[in-house]
C-alpha cells in the first residue's frame, strides 16, 4: 500500500515538474497551433515558443530534428530571425542552434516567449510531406535541449515537443454515445 | 654637553622615523587571501563577479595591511589608492584608472579589505595577481625584499581579442574568440578556461549566457 501511494505521490508531482520548467515547441500562426498545411509555392512562418518556463531566461540551445530522407527538400528554410533582445546566436536550427537574450526573456509573463522565427518555403504544397514532423531536440554538441535563467545562468530543462507539417487527417462523423453503444450489441 | 648629545640624537630619531611615517613600505606591508584558488569574473564596465564570491561563498576577500617604514599601520588610504594586476607581464590585465576599490579606508593599523568587483579585461591563469599600495607594488623576502607578493588569484573575461591581448571592451573580436571555443572542455586544446565564466572546466551554454551579458561593454 505505501509503495502504491509512493508512486502515486511521484506520480503526481512530475507534471508539476514539467511545467515548472516549461516546453518548447514549433507553433504555426501563433501560439497554440502546432500543425500547418502549406500550399505549394507558400512562404510560412514557424514560431519557436518557449512555454511556462517560470524563470528569467537568458539563453537556449537545441536543434530542429526532422526526417533524414529526401522529403527534406520539400521545403527550405530562409533567414532565421531573432527577438530585439537576442544580441547573439550560434549555429542554425537544424545543425543546432545556441541564442541568448539581454535583458532575458520574462518566463513568467506572458507565458509564451518567442525564441526565434523561422520562415519556410514550401516547394510543393503537402505533396510528399504527410505527417512530417518537426521535433525540438537535443543540441547535437552537448545531448541537451536546455536553457538557462537569470542571474547565475543555471541550467534547466524544458520538454521538446513536436509540431506536424501536413498532418493526414482521418474523416469522422458526429454521432451520439447511444448509436456508438448500439453498434456493441 | 652630554645633554646636548642627547637631544641633537633624540632629534636624528625623531627625523629619521618622520621621514618614513606615512610612506608605504612595500616590504613590510602584506597582502594575502581569505581563501584558495580563487576565480574572478570581470568586464571592463565593471559588473560582473564580486571578488567576494570568488571562492564559491560570499564572504571572501583580498587583504591588505599597509605599514610604513617604522613598521606602524598606516591609517586613513584612500579606497582608490590601491591597484591589482598580473604578476605574470605575458598575462597583463587591461584596467582603467579605477578599477579597484577597497572596501574602507585603512584602519589604524593600515588593514583594509578589498571584495567587490575588477573593471577591466583579460585573462590571467597562472602566476597569480600582484597589488601595489600608492603605486608601491607589495614585496616579500625581507630584507632583500625582491619577490613579488603574488596572490592566489585567477581571472576570467570576456574581453580577450582573439586570445592576444584585451582592449577593454568586449566586442566582435571576442565573440569570435569565444565561438572558437564554444562546447569544448578540458582537456581538448581548443577549450579557452578563460571564458569558463561559471568554473565548470568547459565552455558551454551558461558561459555563452555570461558572455552575451557583458557584450559591448
Amino acid at each position: 500500500m505505501k509503495r502504491v501511494l509512493l508512486i502515486l505521490a511521484v506520480a503526481l508531482l512530475f507534471p508539476g515538474v514539467v511545467a515548472a520548467e516549461g516546453t518548447v515547441g514549433v507553433f504555426f500562426d501563433g501560439p497554440g497551433v502546432m500543425h500547418h498545411s502549406p500550399a505549394t509555392g507558400e512562404w510560412f512562418y514557424a514560431y519557436l515558443y518557449l512555454h511556462n518556463a517560470e524563470y528569467y531566461v537568458t539563453a537556449i540551445e537545441y536543434q530542429l530534428l526532422t526526417p533524414m530522407d529526401p522529403t527534406h527538400a520539400l521545403i527550405m528554410m530562409g533567414a532565421v530571425v531573432y527577438p530585439d533582445n537576442s544580441l547573439l546566436q550560434i549555429g542554425d536550427p537544424f545543425s543546432g542552434h545556441a541564442i541568448t537574450y539581454w535583458p532575458p526573456l520574462n518566463g513568467y509573463m506572458p507565458g509564451y516567449n518567442l525564441l526565434d522565427t523561422i520562415p519556410f518555403y514550401a516547394v510543393a504544397g503537402c505533396e510528399g510531406l504527410d505527417d512530417f514532423p518537426l521535433v525540438m531536440g537535443p543540441h547535437p554538441e552537448t545531448g541537451f535541449l536546455r536553457a538557462t535563467y537569470y542571474p547565475n545562468n543555471y541550467y534547466f530543462y524544458p520538454v521538446g515537443l513536436t509540431s506536424i507539417l501536413c498532418p493526414v487527417e482521418t474523416a469522422t462523423e458526429e454521432e451520439s454515445w447511444g448509436a456508438i453503444k448500439s453498434l456493441y450489441r | 654637553m652630554f645633554k646636548g648629545k642627547v637631544l641633537l640624537f633624540s632629534l636624528l630619531l625623531v627625523f629619521a622615523t618622520s621621514l618614513y611615517a606615512g610612506e608605504v613600505d612595500e616590504c613590510l606591508s602584506t597582502a594575502g587571501v581569505s581563501c584558495s584558488g580563487m576565480i574572478v569574473n570581470i568586464c571592463p564596465a565593471g559588473d560582473f563577479e564580486f571578488i567576494r564570491e570568488g571562492c564559491g561563498g560570499d564572504a571572501d576577500y583580498i587583504w591588505v595591511e599597509v605599514l610604513d617604514g617604522g613598521g606602524f599601520g598606516i591609517e586613513n588610504i584612500p579606497w582608490t589608492d590601491f591597484w591589482l594586476n598580473a604578476c605574470d607581464p605575458g598575462q597583463e590585465l587591461y584596467l582603467s584608472s579605477s578599477s579597484v576599490a577597497a572596501d574602507s579606508l585603512t584602519n589604524e593599523y593600515g588593514r583594509t579589505t578589498i571584495s567587490g568587483r575588477i573593471a577591466g579585461g583579460g585573462c590571467v591563469l597562472s602566476g597569480g595577481l600582484y597589488i601595489a599600495v600608492q603605486g608601491k607594488i607589495i614585496v616579500e623576502n625581507y630584507p632583500a625584499c625582491d619577490v613579488t607578493t603574488c596572490l592566489d588569484i585567477k581571472i576570467h573575461s570576456p574581453d580577450f581579442t582573439g586570445g592576444t591581448s584585451p582592449d577593454g571592451k568586449v566586442t566582435l573580436a571576442d565573440f569570435f574568440a569565444f565561438t572558437q571555443t564554444y562546447n569544448k572542455g578540458y582537456p581538448d586544446p581548443l577549450f579557452n578556461p578563460c571564458l569558463d565564466f561559471n568554473d565548470d572546466n568547459a565552455v558551454s551554454l551558461s558561459d555563452f549566457a555570461f558572455f552575451a551579458g557583458h557584450f559591448n561593454h
